[in-house]
């Protein structure tokens, strides 16, 4: 009798457990009017941790400025294991954060993406050393240990930093890396590729004295965050395109004006985040926001600056062909956003 | 009547390695600092506790996230891996064509399959159930398949010539001599489950215990990724346990062995 008992009991769990799980699926609404979104269920895949980073996003999700632009936005985080481009590319996700150069690169490789809006008007990739270790140009790295994460926008900016000034990458000793700073701290590692605007804090929280070497210092020009999705998609639903590029400006205009309030929105989703790391990455992301033509018109794209970066791949051989940036750039949205508000971006 | 556990017998079996483990911690306690390890690189155990208990870190939330997807996983990959065996019991030829692939797909690096099962699957909990159930199900089928083939040809060919259906063969002699077999599977199983489901939080997921670790390795917060490992480990443990004690409840003509 106990046994049947249990046996009951148990299958009572497992139901419970799949039904409590199984999702839901909300009927999508049918567009009203002709300006209405085509699509009003999206997903926007981040590439890292919902953090300052993405404060447009995760901003203009808190106020509800999707929801007033007739979108339910679902933001979700990636990670190491987690990259934006084959999963908005699959239609898996419809949105996306990714580099600029992965933009040109998958241009190139067959991958129909358009970038909607350029976020980091500059990189925020810097090469981090200990400041007793002489290291102060990319010259010094000859017979350094320099850590590199192989295929990332990070390799990128370091073989264009090398060709920039003239170092053999034969004479630097690349050893493999993985987010985690502590080979760094443990002095493993002489050089660090880091994002200007996070880790530094990590490192001197962690009591190391360093320096940062910038590639821009050297002439090497390279953007960092953009918007993007499939051009399929946009090219078939352009009022959902126009309404969540809109929204996000929204949230990042709002960001930037009172970045303790998009601090206090993002320690709500994730607690656990520390609000002193987020002011200083709040402080450095606004600068690559503001920088260039983000000066004026956050979000815009530069489209000399993007040309820039597709000749300087090319000559490194990322890419192969010339990509004219006009075919990776859809900035309608942008472009109505600032006009609409008297806003001359220029270029 | 349960005779065999008295709390004398429990301090007997489970003494010896507890005061090893309270040793270890005492001298990881004192001899981390003493030595000069920086606490990102392996941080005293007090520390480790103290961070399990910040309320911003959420440890009880993470961990119930990663039991959801391993108990489902598990429960999926349990039952694939049943009728999988069943159905290799009685059709001969489909275990001689599928098992070669089963092996194969075992020896495939399943941590690679993270990103492809959320691309698949989308990001909620689909991916990384499926990825428990993966890890999960392999040492299940190899148990049941062992179990069920455990009773001698003179217990069939009795059952036989009393004119047994092979429903009853299956109920009365296979089931009950695969049962030992089924559970140990399932205790393995269900410390693979969890690795699972952590490992598929590793890619993309925004809870569970393998965000926890991302996160805080990236913060170089290694007090709170120990943590996120205790709670695994434990989340691990007491898996181990429940088949256990329902081994011991089911099984239970094999208790006094």
């Amino acid at each position: 009798m106990a046994r049947r008992h249990l046996f009951i009991l148990l299958i009572v769990v497992l139901l419970t457990f799949t039904t409590a799980c199984a999702s839901t699926n909300p009927a999508t609404n049918t567009p009203a009017t002709t300006n209405a979104p085509e699509v009003t269920e999206v997903t926007m895949r981040l590439q890292w941790l919902p953090q300052f980073q993405f404060a447009g996003y995760l901003v203009a999700e808190a106020r509800g400025y999707y929801r007033d632009a007739g979108l339910s936005v679902t933001i979700l985080p990636g990670g190491p294991d987690a990259v934006p481009l084959p999963l908005v590319a699959t239609g898996a996700d419809t949105f996306g954060s990714t580099g600029a150069d992965t933009v040109l690169i998958s241009r190139e490789q067959g991958i129909e993406v358009v970038a909607l809006a350029t976020w980091f008007q500059a990189s925020p990739v810097a090469f981090m050393v200990h400041r007793d270790s002489g290291i102060r140009s990319p010259q010094d790295f000859v017979g350094r240990r320099v850590g590199m994460f192989y295929g990332d926008n990070v390799e990128t900016e370091y073989r264009a930093l090398l060709a920039a000034t003239g170092v053999d990458p034969a004479s630097v000793n690349e050893i493999p890396g993985d987010y985690s700073l502590a080979p760094f701290l443990e002095r493993q590692a002489d050089v660090w590729p880091v994002y200007a605007t996070d880790q530094p804090y990590t490192a001197r929280a962690a009591g190391a004295d360093i320096e940062l070497i910038v590639a821009r210092d050297y002439g090497v020009e390279l953007m960092g965050d953009v918007l993007f999705t499939t051009a399929e998609f946009a090219r078939n639903n352009p009022n959902t395109v126009r309404a969540f590029v809109q929204a996000t400006l929204r949230g990042w205009e709002e960001a930037l004006t009172d970045p303790a309030a998009a601090i206090d929105i993002i320690l709500a989703r994730s607690p656990d985040f520390d609000r002193g790391h987020l002011e200083f990455e709040a402080t450095e992301t606004i600068k690559l926001l503001r920088y260039g033509i983000g000066a004026q018109c956050v979000g815009a794209s530069d489209r000399q600056l993007w040309a820039k970066e597709a000749e300087l791949l090319r000559s490194l051989g990322v890419l192969q062909t010339s990509i004219d940036p006009n075919t990776v750039l859809l900035t309608d949205a942008v472009d109505e956003y600032y006009r609409a508000r008297g806003i001359e971006c220029g270029r | 009547m349960e005779r065999h556990i008295t709390p004398h017998n429990l301090i007997r079996r489970i003494g010896p390695a507890l005061l090893l483990g309270i040793a270890i911690l005492v001298a990881l306690e004192w001899g981390l600092p003493a030595a000069g390890i920086p606490v990102y690189l392996l941080p005293p155990p007090s520390r480790v506790v103290a961070a399990a208990l910040q309320p911003e870190v959420r440890l009880a939330y993470h961990t119930l996230a990663t039991a959801n997807a391993a108990l489902i996983g598990l429960a999926i990959g349990a039952f694939m891996a049943f009728m999988l065996a069943i159905a290799f019991l009685f059709l001969r030829p489909l275990e001689d064509a599928l098992y070669p692939w089963v092996l194969l797909g075992q020896s495939l690096p399943s941590v690679a399959l993270a990103p492809l099962l959320t691309i698949w699957l989308g990001s909620g909990l689909a991916p990384r159930a499926a990825m428990a159930a993966l890890f999960a199900s392999f040492p299940l089928l190899i148990a049941a398949i062992s179990g069920l083939r455990r009773p001698a040809p003179e217990q069939l060919a009795m059952m036989q010539a009393y004119g047994a259906s092979q429903w009853q063969i299956f109920r009365l002699l296979r089931l009950p001599a695969a049962l030992p077999f089924i559970f140990s599977g399932l205790r393995v199983a269900g410390a693979l489950a969890v690795i699972g489901a952590l490992v598929s939080e590793l890619s993309g997921a925004g809870q569970g215990l393998g965000y926890l670790i991302t996160t805080s390795t990236y913060r170089l917060a290694t007090d709170r990724a120990f943590a996120a490992v205790a709670a695994a480990a434990g989340l691990a443990l007491a898996l181990h346990g429940c088949f256990l004690w329902l081994e011991r409840i089911v099984v239970y003509w094999e208790r006094d062995r």
